[in-house]
Parts: structure tokens; C-alpha cells; sequence
């Protein structure tokens, strides 16, 4: 709970509790409607409101970026697990013990980038949110981790090269990078893949589909 | 429903509405966010644009009143109803002032 460190949970607790200050008092009391009344409960019905939910906006929208958010599916529970689990090996787990990423790496390996980035991928969040309401929510986990797979694979290597450019000389001296150059821009080769740099998270799926991860 | 019940529901919408964004601050899981950023924003729209329903009915029973010459409170505010207003007069104080 971060509600003492963070000035938008304390600026939309302050306008809340403003405001449901006025709205309880003026249902106590009712006063006359006169211009005063009207303007308190401007204050109460709009200012306050609107400053309450312009932080809360913010502030959840910053929740979903938790990894902990994540893992509230149960079909993630494994690889929030994962990447919580501090001997883990794999690609999720090293980039969750970087500072960079931390607590929120689901969120940075998997969001949209550029200028609308953080909206566009919540709205694409939303799209899971459906998935998993209607189809995943009574799924047992042991045929949810056979089953569950990226929906555009191949558009995770522009994510790692968000960090890992592909234009770095020292990147470009390790033989497989050079040999791989193209592949890995477009896509075609996975970073996240068996012989590469290994899956990112834990993998289930029948060796045959063992493409991404 | 009178304006009065209006700004009651009005009230009592933005009071849940609160309540509904407070909640996912002390609690950050999937459905409490998501309710506070929909049915909270809703609820607290709904109650925004049951105010200013009333605001604006209300000035508009006052213009009324103004071209019939019935009487007009200083600050604006009604003090009795017209004929095409059927609502309680929602201004009671002696002068109607702040």
C-alpha cells in the first residue's frame, strides 16, 4: 500500500472526503436552494468529484501496471510466481530483478509504446479482461498454462528492442546476432525462444509449439 | 420527481460514486479498479448531470417568472412556483440570499 508516498492516493482522498463533506451535510440539513447552497454543491457535485477522479484515473491507471494487478487472473498466478521468485532463470524473472522494470515488468516488456502507449495498451487490456470473462475465468490452471499463448508474437522483439537496440557494436559482435540480424527486426526469430535467450516465462506447451514465449 | 429529489439522487449517486473510487486506492486488485474507472466515472457523471439539470431548470423557471412577473427573490432564485412549473418552490429562507 503506498497511500503515504503517493500524492495522487492523498489528493484524491482530500477531494473525496471534501466533497463528501458537503453532499452528506447538505442531505442532513437541506438548506434553502439559493445561490450559496448552489455553489457549495458545485464544489461537492463537480469541483471536488472531478479532482477525486482525475487522481483516481491516474492512480489506477498506475495500478494496473503492477505485476501484482496481473496475477490477480488466476491464469497468471504462474508467471507472477515467476517473476517473484528471486532463483528464477528466466528472461521475466532476471528483467524483474532489474531496477528498470521491478514491479512493474509485466507491464514494460508487454505495453505499447510511443505517445498513447499506456492508453492504448489498457485499451487492449480491456480486450483480456473479456477473454478471461468469458472464456478463461473457469479454466483450470493446468490446461490454462498449455493453452495460453501471445497473441502477436512475433511483435514482442520491437519490445526488447525498446532497450536492446540491435545496433549496439557490442551487441553486434555476439556471431548469432549478426547471423540473425534481419530475423530478429521483423520478427521472424524470437529473442524469447529455445536456443536463443530462452523462454520468458515458464513453458508448458508441446514441444511442437514451442515458438515464443 | 421533484428537483429536490433530484439533487437528493444527485447526492447520494456522487457519495457511491466516491465511496466506489476510494475503494480501489486501499485495495488495487482487478475489480475494484475497474469499477471505480467505469461505474464510478458513470455514477459520478450521472450525479454531475442530475445537478446541472437542476441548475439549469431552475433558471429557466426563473426567467419564466421573470417575463410573468411573478416573484423574483434578489439573488435570483424563485420563490414561488409558475404555472408551468410544477415543482416546490426550492428556495424557503426569508430572503433567499447566501
Amino acid at each position: 500500500m503506498s497511500l503515504l508516498t503517493s500524492p495522487l492516493a492523498v489528493l484524491e482522498l482530500a477531494c473525496a472526503g471534501l466533497s463528501a463533506v458537503i453532499l452528506v451535510s447538505y442531505l442532513a440539513f437541506h438548506p434553502p436552494l439559493v445561490r450559496a447552497t448552489k455553489l457549495w454543491l458545485l464544489l461537492g457535485l463537480g469541483v471536488f468529484p472531478i479532482g477525486a477522479a482525475f487522481a483516481g484515473n491516474v492512480q489506477g491507471f498506475e495500478a494496473t501496471k503492477q505485476r501484482s494487478f496481473c496475477g490477480s487472473c488466476h491464469v497468471m498466478a504462474l508467471h507472477q510466481q515467476d517473476s517473484d521468485d528471486p532463483a528464477s532463470g528466466s528472461l521475466a524473472a532476471r528483467h524483474a530483478r532489474n531496477a528498470m522494470f521491478g514491479d512493474v515488468n509485466c507491464y514494460v516488456c508487454h505495453a505499447d509504446y510511443g505517445m498513447f502507449g499506456t492508453v492504448m495498451t489498457k485499451a487492449g487490456g480491456m480486450r483480456h479482461v473479456w477473454l478471461y470473462l468469458t472464456e478463461y475465468r473457469n479454466t483450470p490452471l493446468a490446461e490454462a498454462k498449455k493453452t495460453i499463448r501471445l497473441r502477436a508474437p512475433e511483435a514482442m522483439n520491437g519490445n526488447c528492442m525498446e532497450c536492446h537496440s540491435t545496433r549496439d557494436s557490442i551487441w553486434l559482435l555476439v556471431p548469432d546476432h549478426k547471423a540473425a540480424l534481419d530475423d530478429v527486426r521483423v520478427g521472424r526469430v524470437s529473442c524469447a525462444s529455445e536456443g536463443c535467450h530462452g523462454f520468458a516465462h515458464p513453458f508448458f506447451r508441446p514441444p511442437g509449439e514451442r515458438t515464443s514465449g | 420527481m421533484t428537483k429536490r429529489r433530484w439533487l437528493d439522487a444527485a447526492c447520494v449517486g456522487a457519495l457511491a460514486a466516491l465511496a466506489l473510487m476510494t475503494w480501489q486506492i486501499f485495495d488495487p486488485r482487478v475489480w475494484p479498479v475497474m469499477v471505480a474507472m467505469s461505474l464510478g466515472q458513470v455514477l459520478g457523471t450521472a450525479s454531475l448531470a442530475a445537478f446541472a439539470y437542476v441548475v439549469v431548470s431552475d433558471f429557466r423557471a426563473q426567467l419564466r417568472a421573470g417575463r410573468g412577473g411573478i416573484g423574483k427573490k434578489p439573488d435570483g432564485d424563485l420563490q414561488s412556483t409558475t404555472h408551468e412549473a410544477p415543482d416546490p418552490p426550492l428556495a424557503s429562507g426569508p430572503e433567499g440570499g447566501s
